[in-house]
This record gives C-alpha cells, structure tokens and sequence, in this order.
C-alpha cells in the first residue's frame, strides 16, 4: 500500500551488528521488518541505506524456512504475499525481487518460478526461470507457474 | 522523498543482548551469533552460496506438484520458461507456453491471456487440446468460457461417442472426425465452423478420402455436419459435388443425401440410385430414392418408416412410369405394420403387391428377391389371453407371380389352449378354427372348415427321464360351397389320435482328442396310434407331405394343415448323443440316429400319392459340430431302407479360423419324388472369404449342379480395407429359369462412418457365404460365427 | 460305460428374472423348463432379481439354399440366432455375451405356400425348444 512509504520501519531480530561507515545493518534470527502493513521475515536481514538516504533490504530464508513477505495491495482488502530463499525488497521502487523457490500470491492469484519480480505499484510481476542455465526437466519441468482465479465468482465483487 | 529514518529499537543496539522481553527468547543459536556479520557484504555475493542450498532444498521439498490436477475448476494456469503480467490485467508467457482450464490445455511458443476478456492468444506451433480433440496450427484466438475465437490454418481432429443405441453389453462406438481448414471458427461449446475445410474419419494425416467444402459448419450437439460446395474426395479423385450436404458426426444416421449406388445388370443395364435419407422425426423417417436404369428408365423409390411405442410400421413404392423395354407403366407396392392395441391384443398388416408378373424378375437384381413367386396379403389380430391361452383372426391372400394360386383364407379364426400342472400332473390342449377358403379358379373346391382338437396328457418328466402319454380328438367339419365334384356338401372327420412320448437322458464326463466332456446319451421313443378315417373326398386346402425330417417324425400327423389326418400305428425311435463343455455348458458336437418302425401299411394319401407298404421308414441320421478346431461340419442322411437307396443327404464343412476367413464346401443330393426327377437336387457349392494379404480380401461362392451340369449360381468379390474406407465389387450371376440368367455388378465404396457408395453386396455375401464377416465392422459387434 | 441317468441339477441362483416376454412360445417354454428345473423362482421386477437373463439378438431368419432350375426356391434353411448375457445385481456378467443358434431345412414349394407355412411354424417351434435346452445347459453352468 502506498501508505506505508511514510511508516516508522521496526526490525526485530534477535541480534543486530551495525556497519556505520557502509551504512549497512545486519539483522539475524527471526527477523521481523514492519513498516505499515509491509512485513518482511527471515533468518537474516541486511538492511542497506542508499546513498539518498533510501532503504533496501535482503532477507534470505534458513534451511527450515523461506523469507517471507507480506504487504496490503493498493485500495483493496486482499495482500500480496511472497517467499523465496533470498528476497531484495527495494522500498523506493516498492519493488521486491525473490530468487530460488519464489512464490507470490497476490489475493488468489500466484505466480511460482525460479525468479520473481513484482513492482507492487504497478502490479507488474516477472517470472522466469534459472536465467541463462538451461534448466534440465525436473519434477516441476523446470518451468514457472502463474495461477489465475477465475474473477467473476460472486464474493470478488462484493469488496 | 525517502524512506523515514531507520528506527532502531535501542534494546538491539549493542551486540547480542537478549531480545526484547515481550518477545519469548527464541533459541539462539548460538552459530548464528558466532558468525560476525563483519562489515556490510554486498547482498549479491550473500546470494552465491544459496542456490546450493535450493537445489539441496529443492530435493527434500519437492518442486511444487504440477499444479494441473488440483486446479480449482475455472481457474487459470499458466506455465512458460519466462511470464510478464500486470495482476487481473494481462499476462504474457514465452518458451515452452501452457494454459490450462479444466479440461482444456493451449500450448504454444507465446501466449497473452488477457484477463478482463478472458481471451487467449496463442502464436507458434499452437497447439489446443480438449479430451481426446485437438488443433494445431500457427495461431488462435480463443475466449476461454464462451469457447469463441479462431485458429488459423489448423488439422483439427475431434472424436466423439456414437449416441446411436447399442446393445447391453456393448460399449458404444467412438467416431473421430478430422481434417484441414483456412480458419476455424469457434462458436461456442461443440460448435465449429471452417473455411476451406476438409473432414475425414481417416486416421492418417493424408486421408484416403475427405469431405471437402468451401464452408463447413461442425454441429456436436446435433452431432451433424452442414457442408458447402461439398465435394468427396477418394484418393484425390473428387467423386462427387453436392451443393449443400448434411451428414453424421457421429456415425448415426442423419437426414441428408446418401451415398449413390452404382450397378449393372442384364436386366436393367447401369443402375444408378441416389437415395435422400429425410430424419424427419427420431422415430419417423423416409428413404427417396430416384433410380436411373440404363434399359428401363427412371424409377422412384420411397421408403417410410415409423415407431411409437404402440405402433410400428413400413411402407416402401417404387413407381416406374414407363418401362423402356416394355413401354408399360410397373410399381410395387408394399406396407408391414404391427400394433400393439393393448397389452395383450395385437393386430399386424402385411400387403404386398405388382403391377406384373415379371415385375421381381425383371427389374430386381437380388435374388432373394426375384425368386419370390407368392405376394403375401394378411391381416392378423391376435389376442394373448394370458400364459395358457390366445386367440387370433386371420385374414389372407396371395398376389402368385408364377405357378398355381393358393387359397384365400377369408377368414381363419384360431383358439390355441395349453394349460399344463392340471389334476393329477395333466396337461391340456386345445386347438380350435374355423377358416372360410376361397379360390378364384372356379372348377377347384372351396368352402369353410371347422376343427376342433382337445388333447390330454399325463406328462411324467424327472430330470433323468419323461413319460408323455397323450390322448386327442380331432374333430373337423367341411361345408363345401364346391366339393371335389363342384357340388356342395357337408362332411365330418373326427379321428382319435393317442400317442406316447418318452425319452431318457444319460450322462458321463469322458474325454475324447484331449478335452474333457460331459457326455449325454438320449435315448427317445415315440408311439402314434390313429384309426383310418376315409378322407378321399375332402379337397386339399393346405395340407402337404412333411418333409421327413427329426421335427416331423416326432409330429402326430404326417401332413401339414388340416386336410389329411395320416392313419398311424407306428413307432419313431432315435437316440441323441452330444458332446458339451463343463465349463460353459455350450454344445461341441450333436449326433442323432433315427428311424421309424410301422405295424400298418399307409391307408390315407394326398391325392396322387403312392402309399407305402413297407415296415421300415427310412434312417435319419444327423451329425453338426467341431470335429476339429474351429472346423464345423453339418450332415444329415435319409436312407431308404426298403429300396435300398438315399433319399438325401447334405454335408458341409466349414472352416473358420479368423474373422473375415472362411471356406465352406458344401454337397446336396436328394433324390425328389417325381419320375421324370425335375425335383431332384444334386448340388455341390463352394464358398469362402479369405484374406488375400495387403488389405485386400476375396469373396466368392460358386454353386454347381451336378444335375443340369451347370452353375446355378456364381458369386465372386473382391474387397480392399483401406482402413477407413472400404472398396467392395462383386459380380453375381443366378439362373432365373433354364435358359436365362441374371447378372448383376455391385460396386460399393464404403466410407467409415460417412456413408457406402455404390449397391451394397454385403447382404448378398452375407447370405450365400457363410461366415462372412464385414472387414469393416467396428469390432464391437463383429459376429464370429456360432460359438 | 460309464452312463448314468442325469441327476436334478438346480440353477446356481435363487431368483433370477428374464428378459423375453411370456407370450412368446419362446419365452413360456423357457419358463416352464426354468420353473421345472428346480428351486429358481421367476420374478417380475428386474430389481428384486438376483440375477437377470438379458437377450441382446433373437433374430429368426429364412434364407434361400438351393433354387430350381427355373430361378425358384427349392429349399429354404431357418436359422434362429439367440445372442444373451447373465448380468448379476453387482452388475458384472455371470456368462459373457453368447450366441447360440439352431438350423433347420426343409423342401418348399410355391404351390404349397399354406402348407409349407404351416411346417416352418412347426420347425420353428421345434428350433425354440433346442435353443430352450443349450440355453439351460449353459445356465445350468454358472457356478455360484
């Protein structure tokens, strides 16, 4: 939601190291980044402060469990929720780019592949495969997914 | 504006205090806090080590299941090496691109889905596939829920299930259309129409024989076909144009014009018919058949049919306004109804009739149909009182072609009783009539007769063995307008007839060529004891000697109808053996022997006909069944014990050891009555079907007698399954008197599914070889000969 | 030799309910030898049977054997092909879809019409009690 550019950013974790100099905070151990309904979690979280003062942030998931992130969409009740292994969430561009095992589920619709990109302004999303390597046919043949809900069943258009 | 400044919770700062209390202390791990996050790594190298992680992970948590199975109905899935999309607006997938939507998969190079329209477009090697239907082509446009849109240049093939009824048992058949177009069109579900479209049940991708038409409207509800400018196309010679044709999708009959036949006789010369088959209702529809005759002219030929659940029926005309050769006008007229009027009274028509009476002989080239000498012209009503009992009236004629007319029955009232489990076990029958006979020929007797015939018996039957003691009364009374003499008289007949029937039945397993068998033995004797009665002055209406077979030497009387009551004092005797399998309880093998003893000579005759004086009747001797794997052989001997000499004997073998394989050889002799032997039988036939290699199979049937020592009939086919297509010709000649014979050519292009071009020979091959199998049946209901 | 004289050999089923009207000679003489045969009651209601006699072909047929020399039939052969299955409740089949069939022949004579019309009833009604004894043999093989 547009809104939460303008949200305090709260990060939980259970330690923190802070690299003044590169403007860089490394979060580790349950790390929960909240700022208006954008929520971030992960097992580790670099926080990186740009040169004009702007935030990006790289969760990365432990062997148990994928980063995960979660935020409201633009005038609707529904969320976008996305994990994969590491999450770049660019909080200027509210762009978020998830590698490896990436899923994102915006209301009932979900894209799944090996890299995503979703823009939450504009609701674009890329998906693709292993850039450049060719995958071999595995179990999911190596391809991405995207799921569509069919949109005129009664309850959408009730909201 | 930027992103507010980072607030940092101050209990974190420091290094690794423990967690805010609200929070419960997670376990650190205590690696974790070994690991100095020293400085800020650029988050790409962060990323190196991960991918082995995935691919480690990927192993245990396996790729998420191909979502295909659990899609929820109506949903979308979309599947590509790359996708771009904007949510619920559009989406783009390239490489390797699939969408799937319940049951229908479109795959191709690159796919849009644009979700507002709920419109597909697909380009590169386009693929769509709904079941077992699919097109392929370069492009196509298809709204997914509505099912319209378009597919450019596709092979499109579409297979559906015969709705037409099929037996129990049986699974209904599959048709698959297919073919080529410059565009298809989708007009909603199991709606297609096509420009420039060819159709064909062929598998191949360059079928035999296609439909071809400029515009071609694919109807699967109805299960029919519309086409434009059509023309048929058999191995890219185009056959026929129709401009408008209507035909079935699904194997089963639709209105529209059916395939022409072509043949030729010497009788009629080219014959060619273009039959129009009119559905007009599911159970009422018509046959027009315009038929061009090289010789005679054209004929018109209509066919009505119709069935309700009370009523069935059929009314064929054929109207030949003027015959070339004779120069007059010849129709045939013929009209078959039966009605159920309630449960239990029927009532039944059947009138037939022609102008002339060359009328079979000249203009028909079936022989079934030709050698038809007597047009039958009834009018039954028949009433099933209930299990025991039923009642009918009669009324009938005959249109005779050739040969004496026979009576008239106008009418002829019957009551039939069989009501068995009486007192004491006993049965009873009953059978009453009453008949008024009538003949045009005036110096011939006439007049009604009246019979009556009560019957008890004492049936005695145990599993092993029966007892059947029988006492009659037949009872008949004539009241001639004309007797023998032209006078009217009354006469009455009344003959007691006693009889015993007993039988008893062995058995015992044995095995004979290797097999096990149940064995029986069946031992039956049969006495018939019926006082003369002088019948030489009641006229002959509709008796006739039996023939002396094992049916009617177990009969009471020696004479069929009513006229002559045979005095009798005589004993039958055979004994039955047959072989059966103790699986299936079916009948290997049949052998009967038997004979007839007499303690009187013969007293009653027919007019003419010599009486016999001997003790002995002649030996009946029968013998059918697999006398080796899949060889039958049917025999059966009448020998003359008293002159010493055959009477008849018929043998044939048949050996059948595929579908569509089969050799017959059959010989007749039976030596006939007559001095001057005109209706003595000396025939020898041989026919088959065998496959002849390469899809193509022969057919033929020669039938010589030995007698006149000449071929009375000679059949020979060739036939080429060309997989979905058959080509059938036959050439078949029969004698139709002495000197003259009929011959007649049948050509007939079957196609699968579509229709047959060309007269159909398969009834006639199916009659005259036995064993015959249509190669182009479906397999489903292809009948392997008799067990 | 072996030959003893057959035993009472009651049908493995209960009640079984049979597809061929009763007005029929064929269907009365098939009830009878099923009412006789042993304890297997008829029923009516194809529901309450426990298994059903389904008749899929009951084609008679005439077809012409010899002509004369004059193009005329000499000799006709009936055949009369009987094509059934035994389907139990479950549904599945007891006997598979079978044909058994009978021939007869007999001499014919287009002046004798009425009278040969008679002889081929009496040769038809003689054809439906053979088909009557190989369809109860083969019932009688159903094992329970």
């Amino acid at each position: 939601e547009r809104a939460d550019r303008d949200q305090p950013v709260n990060i939980e974790a259970n330690r923190v190291t802070v690299d003044d100099r590169n403007k860089v905070h490394v979060f580790e151990g349950d790390v929960v980044l909240t700022q208006g309904t954008l929520v971030i979690k992960g097992a580790k979280l670099v926080v990186t402060q740009g040169p004009d003062g702007f935030q990006s942030g790289v969760a990365t998931g432990s062997e148990k469990r994928l980063a995960t992130f979660r935020q409201k969409r633009e005038g609707s009740t529904e969320y976008v929720e996305g994990e994969a292994e590491r999450i770049e969430y660019d909080s200027r561009a509210e762009r978020a780019r998830l590698f490896n095992q990436a899923h994102v589920k915006s209301g009932a619709d979900e894209v799944r592949g090996h890299y995503i990109e979703y823009d939450s302004l504009s609701e674009n999303y890329l998906v693709t495969n292993q850039p450049g390597k060719t995958e071999t046919r595995a179990a999911g043949d190596g391809r991405v997914r995207a799921v569509i809900q069919p949109k005129n069943s009664g309850t959408e258009k009730t909201h | 504006a930027g992103l507010p400044p980072l607030v940092v919770s101050p209990d974190l700062l420091g290094g690794s205090s423990p967690r805010a209390p609200a929070k419960p202390a997670p376990a650190a791990s205590p690696a974790d806090a070994a690991q100095p996050a020293a400085g800020g790594r650029p988050a790409a190298k962060a990323a190196a080590p991960a991918p082995a992680a995935t691919q480690g992970q990927a192993a245990k948590t396996p790729a998420p299941a191909p979502a295909t199975a659990a899609l929820p109905p109506g949903a979308t899935e979309v599947r590509a090496q790359r996708i771009r999309g904007t949510r619920s607006v559009e989406l783009l997938a390239e490489g390797d691109a699939e969408l799937q939507r319940d049951d229908l998969l479109l795959s191709a190079d690159k796919l849009t889905y644009r979700e507002l329209e709920d419109e597909a477009h697909a380009e590169g090697n386009v693929r769509l596939r709904r079941g077992e239907d699919s097109m392929s082509g370069p492009e196509a446009r298809l709204k997914l829920e509505e099912r319209l849109g378009s597919f450019e240049s596709p092979t499109y093939r579409i297979k559906r299930q015969s709705t037409a009824p099929v037996q129990p048992g049986e699974t209904p058949r599959e048709v698959a259309g297919g073919g080529s177009a410059d565009v298809l069109y989708f007009e909603g579900e199991n709606q297609y129409r096509l420009k420039n479209a060819t159709w064909s049940t062929c598998e191949a991708s360059d079928p035999d024989w296609y439909l071809k038409a400029s515009d071609l409207h694919l109807d699967y509800d109805r299960e029919l076909g519309t086409a434009q400018g059509a023309s048929l196309v058999f191995q890219d010679v185009p056959m026929l144009w129709w401009p408008w044709a209507e035909f079935p999708l699904a194997g089963q009959r639709q209105s529209g014009f059916l395939a022409p036949t072509f043949g030729m006789s010497n009788k009629v010369g080219l014959d060619i018919s273009v039959p129009y088959y009119w559905n007009i209702a599911p159970n009422y529809d018509a046959t027009i058949a315009p038929r061009v005759m090289g010789r005679r002219g054209v004929q018109l030929a209509t066919e009505f049919r119709y069935l309700t659940p009370t009523q069935a029926g059929e009314a064929r005309v054929e109207y030949l306004p003027r015959d070339n050769v004779t120069g007059e006008e010849r129709a045939l007229g013929s009209f078959q109804h039966t009605q159920v009027i309630t449960p239990s009274l029927f009532a039944a028509i059947d009138w037939n009739g022609v102008t002339d009476k060359e009328y079979f002989e000249d203009l028909s080239s079936r022989v079934s149909v030709a050698s038809r000498a007597n047009l039958v012209r009834k009018g039954t009503l028949t009433y099933a009182g209930s299990e025991w009992w039923n009642a009918s009236a009669l009324v009938q004629s005959y249109q005779t072609l050739s040969g004496g007319e026979p009576y008239r029955k106008l009418p002829q009232l019957l009551l039939n009783v069989n009501r068995g489990e009486l007192i004491g076990g006993s049965a009873f029958a009953f059978r009453g009539e009453y008949v008024q006979f009538d003949h045009p020929d005036s110096n011939v007797a006439e007049g009604s007769r009246f019979t009556l015939h009560p019957q008890v018996s004492l049936p005695f039957e145990r599993a092993g063995y029966y007892v059947t003691p029988k006492v009659g009364l037949h009872y008949t009374q004539y009241d001639l307008d004309r007797d023998l003499t032209g006078s009217s008289r009354s006469i009455t007949r009344s003959v007691p007839i006693f009889s015993v029937d007993s039988g008893l039945f062995f058995e015992r397993d044995t095995n004979l060529f290797g097999r096990d068998f149940l064995q029986t033995l069946e031992p039956r004797v049969f006495y018939v004891k019926t006082p003369f009665r002088d019948q030489t002055d009641i006229p002959v209406f509709d008796s006739s000697r039996y023939d002396f077979g094992l049916a009617q030497i177990f009969s009471e009387n020696q004479y069929s109808g009513g006229d002559r009551i045979a005095d009798a004092n005589q004993v039958t005797a055979a004994v039955t053996t047959r072989l059966i399998d103790p699986e299936s309880g079916g009948e290997r093998l049949r052998a009967t022997v038997g004979q007839r003893f007499y303690f009187d000579d013969q007293r009653v005759t027919l007019p003419g006909e010599e009486p016999r004086t001997g003790r002995r009747a002649d030996v009946l001797g029968l013998f059918s069944g697999y006398v080796m794997p899949k060889t039958w052989l049917d025999s059966t001997l009448q020998y003359n014990p008293r002159d010493n000499w055959t009477e008849r004997f018929n043998a044939g073998v048949r050996y059948q050891p595929d579908f569509a394989k089969a050799v017959n050889l059959s010989y007749r002799y039976s030596r006939g009555r007559l001095a001057d032997e005109s209706d003595k039988i000396q025939d020898l036939a041989l026919s088959g079907q065998w496959p002849l290699g390469g899809g193509w199979y022969g057919v033929g049937r020669v039938t010589r007698s030995l007698k006149e020592d000449r071929i009375t009939e000679a059949i020979a086919g060739i036939e080429y399954d060309g997989g979905c297509w058959v080509v059938r010709t036959a050439v078949h000649r029969f004698a139709t008197d002495p000197n003259d014979v009929t011959q007649a050519v049948f050509v007939q292009l079957e196609l699968n599914d579509l229709a047959s071009v060309g007269t159909s020979p398969v009834n006639l091959l199916k009659r005259s070889v036995a064993g015959y199998g249509k190669i182009n049946d479906p397999v489903s209901d292809r009948v392997f000969g008799a067990e | 030799c072996g030959f003893q004289l057959r035993g009472p050999r009651p049908l493995a089923f209960a009640t079984i309910h049979v597809g061929v009207s009763a007005q029929g000679e064929f269907g009365a003489a098939l009830r009878r030898r099923i009412r006789t045969s042993g304890t297997t009651e008829i029923v009516d209601d194809p529901a309450k049977a426990e298994v059903k006699l389904e008749i899929l072909r009951n084609q008679p047929e005439r077809e012409i054997l010899t002509l004369t020399g004059a193009g005329k039939v000499r000799e006709y052969e009936l055949r009369h092909v009987l094509t059934f299955r035994l389907v139990d409740r479950a549904g599945n089949e007891r006997i598979r879809p079978t044909t058994i069939s009978a021939k007869r022949e007999y001499t014919y004579d287009d002046s004798q019409v009425l009278a040969k019309e008679q002889e081929e009833a009496l040769l038809y009604r003689d054809m439906q009690g053979d088909l009557v004894d190989q369809l109860m043999r083969r019932l009688a093989a159903v094992k329970p």
